[in-house]
């Protein structure tokens, strides 16, 4: 890397929020890219609301990348069907060449498939689609005005729900915490590491898939990143306001981190009530006990372009 | 997962590197005069990149006749000077691999009560000799230090010159292809050391690198005298 830049072209003061040990890299000013466009932008937001529900999007580049002067390499995607939305979260695999490319093909590929025959077809759909070059992990939803949500994915993106009181809970199985360099899965692959799970939003509770640079850190700050980031979330934030959320200061984060969050303020509210009745985070069962083992696949190679130790 | 299940500790990410030096009287001249060149280079260069400094932890562990730490794990950006090393004595591997087995435990639970989520450490071992312990004293000393059933047993990267063994660099490695390499014959100390430490400065920063690109490598330096020991084949 060159030089860094000289300190008075530093922010003065950091404009999102720092959860616990803070980073001193994430106060550096970033470096200007030599090009640069609005559809490769460190930091990108949407957002609105359909007739059943709200959607908010919001990535940014990591420390690292902006330190580098390089692009993000996460990416995300929705589409809306007949009465069901479907969300995607795609996050490239640095290490691979055209990382971005295949996970914007696969966010895409993903929603648009999943939004049509569900969210399994969804990661076929972005497998197929990945084969363009680069490598990426995908994670894919689809939710109903019922507030039904089919979740699947491959590699360490993540879907978590967040409720009142900053409470949360993950869809799928977390990462080993003794394992934090595990390799993760990734797409293309012949046989996807395909993970499924099934979850039901219940009153005032909130979907959000999540690249692993806003999950890890969101699992490893259970007093500080998890419950403030879950309590501002179910108040449903504007696209910028998200925006400056997930690109909170902590220190060692500086992976490109992707939320997108979608609320549903019919349920418990008269849409459907029967749909959300007894529903709350205490007492959802854990996905995997609702999906079955069976239909979790596993045991393949780790793909030889993440090949990492153990 | 169900809400009960998740942790209540603040996790911060590190990835430790314990550089593991052989001191031994061999190494006097040159070898060392790179060394003590080289380290305060190491820290310029990991502090070029914020974002790398900041997950990065460096040791320096010398052996000889024993085995002592002589920069104990730091954050390098906090770290006014690297200590000098000095050469004497023979080349105990025991004596190394025993200190680390002890101080990277010591390290860990150190930093796990500080907050800290370790990647799994890497060791750089780096020896101009073979080891003059009995052989069944420093295998029993390396089996505690790769035991699978500790988990912060290191991934160890093994390089040698002057008069080491390739088939013991191959073991200290653990047989993993790429671990272990050895200079090539007729290479002059003072000509790969230096090469060997700019390459090592590289591999940290670039491992270190890959945290923040979707997995964690161990990322082998590139040192043009040296080449890769071969992995034998089992029958």
């Amino acid at each position: 890397m060159a030089d860094r830049l000289p300190s008075g072209l530093r922010p003065d003061e950091p404009t999102a929020p720092g959860f616990g040990r803070e980073s001193r890299a994430a106060a550096e000013e970033p470096r200007l890219r030599s090009v640069g466009d609005a559809a490769t932008a460190w930091w990108r937001a949407e957002g609105g609301s359909c007739g059943w529900c709200s959607l908010r999007a919001a990535t940014a580049a990591g420390v690292k990348h902006r330190l580098s002067a390089v692009a993000g390499e996460d990416s995300y995607a929705w589409a809306i069907g007949d009465g069901v939305l479907a969300v995607a979260v795609a996050d490239g695999i640095g290490t691979v060449a055209g990382a971005a490319g295949a996970a914007e093909r696969a966010a895409a590929a993903a929603a648009g498939a999943a939004v049509a025959s569900g969210a399994r077809d969804g990661v076929e759909a972005a497998n197929r689609a990945a084969a363009g070059g680069g490598a990426t992990t995908v994670v894919v939803a689809v939710v109903d005005p019922r507030g039904r949500v089919s979740a699947a994915r491959v590699g360490d993106s993540t879907a978590l729900v967040a409720g009142p009181g900053g409470r949360w809970r993950e869809l799928f199985e977390p990462p080993d915490p003794e394992r934090p360099d595990a390799v993760t899965a990734a797409l293309p692959a012949t046989d996807p590491r395909l993970e499924e799970a099934d979850d039901h939003l219940g009153p005032g509770e909130v979907l959000v898939l999540a690249s692993d640079g806003l999950a890890d850190p969101w699992r490893d700050g259970p007093t500080t990143v998890a419950p403030s980031l879950a309590g501002a979330v179910v108040s449903r934030p504007s696209p910028l306001e998200l925006a400056g959320l997930v690109d909170f200061s902590r220190h060692g984060c500086h992976d490109d981190r992707t939320a997108v969050c979608v609320w549903l303020p019919g349920v418990g509210e008269g849409v459907d009530p029967g749909a959300a009745q007894g529903l709350h985070l205490h007492d959802v069962a854990p996905s995997g006990d609702q999906t079955g083992d069976e239909d979790r696949q596993g045991g393949e190679e780790p793909p030889p372009h993440a090949g990492a130790d153990e | 997962m169900s809400a009960t299940s998740v942790s209540v500790e603040e996790r911060y990410s590190v990835f430790p590197f314990y550089l593991c030096l052989d001191t031994s009287a061999s190494m006097a001249g040159a070898p060392i005069d790179s060394v003590n060149r080289q380290m305060p280079l190491l820290r310029a260069s990991v502090g070029e990149d914020p974002a790398v400094a900041e997950v990065i932890r460096l040791g320096v562990v010398t052996f000889s006749d024993v085995a002592h730490s002589l920069l104990p794990l730091s954050d390098l950006s906090l770290v006014e000077a690297v200590p000098e090393v000095s050469a004497q004595g023979r080349t105990s591997y025991a004596a190394a691999f025993e200190h680390l087995r002890h101080v990277i435990e010591e390290d860990y639970q150190r930093g796990r009560a500080g907050g800290d989520r370790w990647y799994r450490p890497a060791v750089i071992f780096i020896s101009d000799g073979r080891p003059t312990d009995e052989p069944e004293r420093w295998r029993s000393a390396l089996a505690r230090l790769s035991d699978p059933g500790w988990k912060r047993r290191p991934n160890i990267l093994a390089f040698g010159f002057g008069d080491a063994d390739p088939a013991v660099l191959a073991e200290v490695a653990g047989s993993k292809p790429n671990r272990a390499f050895i200079a090539a014959e007729g290479a002059e100390p003072a000509k790969v050391v230096p090469e060997l430490l700019s390459g090592l400065i590289q591999s940290i920063v670039s491992s270190s690198a890959s945290v923040y690109e979707g997995s964690a490598q161990l990322v082998p330096p590139d040192v043009p005298s040296m080449k890769a020991i071969p992995v034998d084949q089992l029958d």
